[in-house]
């Protein structure tokens, strides 16, 4: 947990005759991380298999398949099966399921449009038809207004369906009146501007106008509701539609995610073909293997080629070491640490072999997140809402991680709320630890805490041994590399952390004195003279203890200056001015490592002073928390007025304040401690010893896991 | 500089941002090799088009995706213009007068083929977009006018109807809406370029910078539209000639205008000459392309010139709304493409 998972370096060859049984094996075991062969020898007379335009074709069908499924709102499929079976999709069969299912698509998207078209008509002319207002009767409407054309007439009533078909391209409708032998009389509404295209329709369909009569012998009727009726069911009508798309989807979906796994798995094999060279009966390939599934990939290789396969691992820092690759980092924590991970991987990948920072960055962030947002109260609704987002099916991946990490700082809260007796903003039980909003309203008299000086140095206290924890990470990490130079010389070596040792000390004393006095001399000299005049021989060190032909950057002056003297020494006495340049370029080496050391120091005492006061955010932060909740209890306190706070009772106004005043501090410093905690982790912490610059482990897979 | 500081400091924050999300033009290539509208429409889903892929869904119309498309153009205006101050506002609020002088124009178009022509017309006055951007113009009175006369009332109140009333009579004469399109652009960019003499002193050169530009696109185009397809003469097509642009001023125009040869005579001056190749049959679609082409890449360096330079200027907002439009059209241009069962290199050359 602490270091990432050792990996083993895999170069095998089988007969080509089981390269299909091998790809496949590999690809159902899942923890290879293909390695190209000929990037560790360019020599190799290799022939690479060449399934380009195969997987372009089966990965183009798959994305056809995964936006058919989309188009029903249906995921994809969580599984894919190592042995896709006999009835596997190919490209060509998956082809024309989704060609079948997006023509059904088509031909309802087109129905779809049409009746979107009708929406629209009858929505232009219920605009016209409510420009009568109320009083909408049909008698009323005769002759139209505005931009409308009404009409009363009959037509024989078997074409009634007919004229209604025709008049459907235009914004029109009609509503029945009443029958008389065969002929069926309506009320006719379509807009003027079409009125000669509708006067010849109805011509064509045996129009005759006629009288209303009078008003209270007519249907009641409105033209308006009618319009409305129509647009409603054209609307329900789109709707249903839009149901059948999906019900389309839905009716081949057990086929169409058949379909999805058999070329997600064909896509996947060929991917793993992709890096299989081939001899002229061999096929060769390599990869990474975390060692707990050596033994399995090992076996599970020669079962399947009959023992026909020759098989060689290596161990991860000896290929380092020989071939200089870079090993790929897995990193392996527990569950319910991923989210810390999340952090972690977010920054950049550990290198191999150093210290996976995840577990301590997980202490490290909730302490920090606690001590801004030390609220029990408030933390319980953080972790309503984490519990919320976790059970929630549809949040997976990244966002599942994220609140897993808001659960996490919800515990946190409640944990610094009881520890402070703070719950939304008051104090419901005595707190375990000390009353932090009484320090900051400034009434706690007794205690650990009892200023807001406390509280910073408290948190000064904190930068210091995550600072510190930085430092021996750093070693850790630098021993294991077999660095021992650096161990020493290095920015978070063991000489910067004697001299910041030695600065708190000073600053300690200073402050302890009232800040009146520095510690005395000799001991100054210990704590900083002392380590600052060692750090003066990092340089000549570097260029001693550098191996042969890699001059160290750093000590590349004092190695020139060397070189200029030993290059131009021709044996034979030497003359003046060549000794002038040796002597030249040793000034110039030492004068360089004299800058390079007083830089270095400069920049110790600066970032490392600026490192461990950049804690103090987190007192800000946890002191704006109180404020801004004393804050809110005031208004609530004004808004119910002197007597009924006094009282102690609060009316409505104020509790909706106190309400909205506690949404807003847990919305707003709950974002604020998050970002902060991850940026003293990032910035304060990781620059101590994390370089992020390892790759990440991807080996090919059927689950995409590890 | 304390002014524009506090003018721009959160707009510029948010549109960077913003910036940052915009798709890839990977993204569009990769749309535009979409199998089906239902296709692409999934795809945009994911990159924060769900509106679109929603409207799509609910009524299987391209066309209903343009309006959200355009609605979401309107916004950007309406939501910078919420930002500011009252002569940066006035500016932004000129600019986005030209969606309603657009949907004032499909209306007057709409309304000529309809009673003037006589053409069936219905399903396209169905997607008039109605919605209201600055002011509420009534586009449902000009569809429906009567006569001729009528429209100017239909568009009383706004700053539209003196451009229609003017040439009223030369609708009648001519037989075609052409002056009346060409009055209402003139007038707004008289109108824009108005409210950029008003703007604070940094701002005024990027907004000068972006609405030449675009007085020059429309200008190049408006002459090569009028002597090779309308068959106008020079003067003719000299008084339709909108006010602001730089690269090609009166006089530049005057020239193109009389060489006989517009198009080649601007690919002249923006120096593309060899991009429209050979003298043979196709060339004059290609030089409307390559000139199209070379505009569009003049306008990415003066983007590029205001997103990587003094970030507190009207000219983050110009670049960013530039970059929002053509990211729109892009997507309208591919839908559309679709739609209309366009190959996927077709469309990858239209985008």
């Amino acid at each position: 947990m602490i270091f990432p998972t050792p990996m083993k370096y895999l170069a095998a060859a089988v007969l080509d005759a089981d390269a299909d049984a091998v790809s496949r094996e590999l690809l159902r075991l899942g923890v290879l991380q293909f390695v190209d062969v000929r990037s560790l020898d360019r020599s190799l007379s290799l022939r690479q298999e060449s399934a380009n335009d195969t997987r372009r074709r089966v990965a183009e069908v798959r994305r056809r398949v995964e936006t058919t499924l989309a188009t029903g709102n249906f995921p994809l499929p969580e599984h894919i099966p190592a042995d896709p079976g006999k009835d596997a999709f190919g490209p060509d069969a998956a082809e024309r399921l989704v060609d079948e299912v997006t023509g059904e698509v088509d031909s309802l998207r087109n129905r779809q449009r049409e009746l979107q078209q009708q929406i629209m008509r009858y929505e232009e002319l219920g605009r016209q038809v409510s420009t009568y207002g109320a009083a909408s009767r049909a008698t009323e409407a005769v002759g139209g207004r505005g931009y409308l054309d009404v009409r009363a007439g009959s037509i024989p009533a078997d074409r009634l369906g007919g004229l209604r078909q025709e008049l459907s391209s235009y914004p029109a409708t009609d509503v029945e009146l009443g029958h008389s032998d065969d002929r069926v009389e309506i009320l006719l509404l379509s807009l003027k501007r079409n009125q000669a295209a509708v006067d010849e329709i109805r011509k064509r369909y045996g129009w005759q106008e006629v009288e209303l009569p009078g008003a209270d012998q007519l249907p009641d009727v409105e033209p308006g509701s009618r319009v409305q009726q129509q647009l409603e069911s054209a609307r329900a009508e789109q709707q249903r539609v839009g149901r059948q798309v999906v019900e389309t989807v839905e009716k081949r979906k057990p086929e169409l995610e058949h379909a999805w796994r058999s070329l997600r798995h064909a896509e996947l094999l060929l991917d793993v073909r992709s890096y299989f060279e081939h001899t002229d009966k061999t096929v060769v390939f390599s990869g990474w293997v975390p060692k707990e599934y050596v033994q399995q990939v090992d076996e599970a290789v020669r079962r399947v080629t009959e023992q026909r396969c020759y098989l060689t691992w290596h161990a991860g820092q000896e290929m380092e070491k020989t071939q200089h690759v870079k090993v790929p980092v897995r990193l392996k924590n527990p569950r319910l640490l991923k989210p810390f991970q999340m952090l972690v991987e977010n920054f950049g990948t550990p290198e191999y072999g150093t210290v996976d920072p995840t577990i301590l960055v997980a202490v490290a962030y909730l302490i920090m997140f606690g001590l801004m947002f030390a609220d029990a109260g408030h933390g319980l609704v953080l972790l309503a809402g984490g519990l919320l987002g976790l059970r929630s099916p549809s949040v997976t991946g990244r966002m599942r991680e994220l609140f897993g990490l808001l659960t996490w700082c919800a515990v946190s809260a409640i944990a610094f709320g009881v520890l402070f007796g703070a719950y939304f903003g008051m104090q419901l039980f005595p707190p375990l630890w000390f009353d932090f909003h009484g320090v900051v309203s400034g009434h706690a008299e007794s205690g650990a805490i009892t200023s807001i000086f406390d509280i910073l140095g408290l948190t000064i206290y904190l930068g210091i041994a995550v600072i510190g924890l930085g430092f021996v990470l750093n070693w850790i990490n630098l021993a294991r590399a077999r660095k021992w130079l650096d161990i020493f010389f290095d920015r978070a070596g063991l000489l910067t952390a004697w001299l910041y040792a030695g600065g708190i000390y000073a600053a300690y004393e200073f402050v302890q004195s009232n800040y009146r006095e520095l510690p005395a001399g000799g001991e100054l000299v210990v704590a900083l003279v002392a380590p600052a005049l060692l750090l003066l021989l990092k340089e000549p060190a570097q260029a001693l203890f550098a191996p042969p032909g890699e001059p160290d950057a750093g000590a590349g002056s004092g190695a020139g200056g060397g070189d200029a003297g030993a290059g131009t020494d021709t044996g034979d006495g030497g003359s003046a001015e060549d000794a002038a340049r040796k002597t030249r370029g040793i000034l110039t080496a030492l004068l360089g490592a004299v800058m390079n050391w007083l830089l270095e120091l400069l920049e110790v005492a600066s970032g490392y002073l600026a490192n461990t006061l950049s804690f103090m955010r987190v007192a800000g932060l946890g002191i704006a928390h109180v404020t801004l909740m004393t804050a809110f209890f005031e208004i609530a306190s004004l808004a119910a007025g002197d007597g009924a706070a006094g009282d102690g009772g609060y009316g409505v106004v104020s509790i909706i304040i106190l309400i909205l005043g506690n949404a807003l501090v847990i919305g707003l410093e709950g974002l604020s401690a998050g970002i902060q905690s991850l940026r003293l982790n990032y910035y304060e912490f990781f620059s101590k010893y994390f370089s992020g610059s390892g790759e990440a482990y991807r080996p090919i897979s059927l689950t995409g896991r590890a | 500089m304390a002014g524009q500081l506090q003018a721009y400091s959160f707009i510029n924050a948010k549109l960077r941002a913003r910036i940052g999300e915009l798709a890839e033009r990977s993204f569009f290539r990769s749309l535009a090799s979409s199998a089906s509208v239902d296709d692409a429409v999934s795809s945009l889903a994911e990159h924060g088009f769900t509106d679109v892929a929603e409207a799509y869904r609910d009524t299987g119309d391209v066309r209903m995706c343009e309006q959200v498309l355009y609605r979401r153009e309107v916004e950007i205006l309406l939501e910078v213009e919420r930002h500011f101050d009252e002569a940066r506002r006035a500016f932004v609020s000129a600019l986005g007068d030209r969606y309603e002088i657009e949907n004032v124009k499909t209306a007057l178009r709409l309304w000529f083929e309809s009673a003037v022509r006589g053409k069936h017309v219905e399903s396209k006055i169905a997607y008039l977009s109605r919605e209201s951007v600055h002011r509420k113009v009534d586009l449902d009175a000009i569809v429906n006018a009567a006569s001729a006369e009528d429209i100017p009332a239909a568009l009383a109140d706004t700053p539209y109807e003196a451009a229609v009333s003017r040439n009223l009579e030369r609708m009648r004469t001519t037989g075609s809406l052409f002056w009346t399109e060409r009055a209402l652009d003139c007038d707004y960019f008289e109108r824009v370029l108005d409210t950029v003499g008003r703007l604070p002193e940094r701002d005024r050169k990027p907004a000068l910078d972006f609405v030449s530009l675009e007085a020059d696109r429309e200008n190049v185009f408006w002459i090569l539209r009028g002597m090779s397809y309308y068959r106008l003469g020079e003067q003719e097509v000299l008084s339709g000639v909108v006010p602001g642009g730089s690269m090609f001023d009166h006089r530049s125009l005057r020239e193109i205008a009389r060489s006989g040869q517009p198009a080649s005579a601007v690919l002249e001056r923006l120096g593309a000459v060899s991009a429209a190749g050979p003298r043979d049959g196709g060339r004059q679609a290609r030089e409307l392309e390559v000139i199209d082409a070379a505009l569009d890449e003049t306008m990415d360096r003066l983007v590029h010139r205001y997103h990587g330079s003094y970030p507190f200027t009207m000219g983050i907002v110009l670049a960013y709304y530039v970059l929002v439009q053509r990211q729109i059209h892009r997507v309208a241009t591919v839908l559309n493409g679709l739609a209309y069962g366009l190959s996927a290199q077709t469309l990858e050359a239209a985008l």
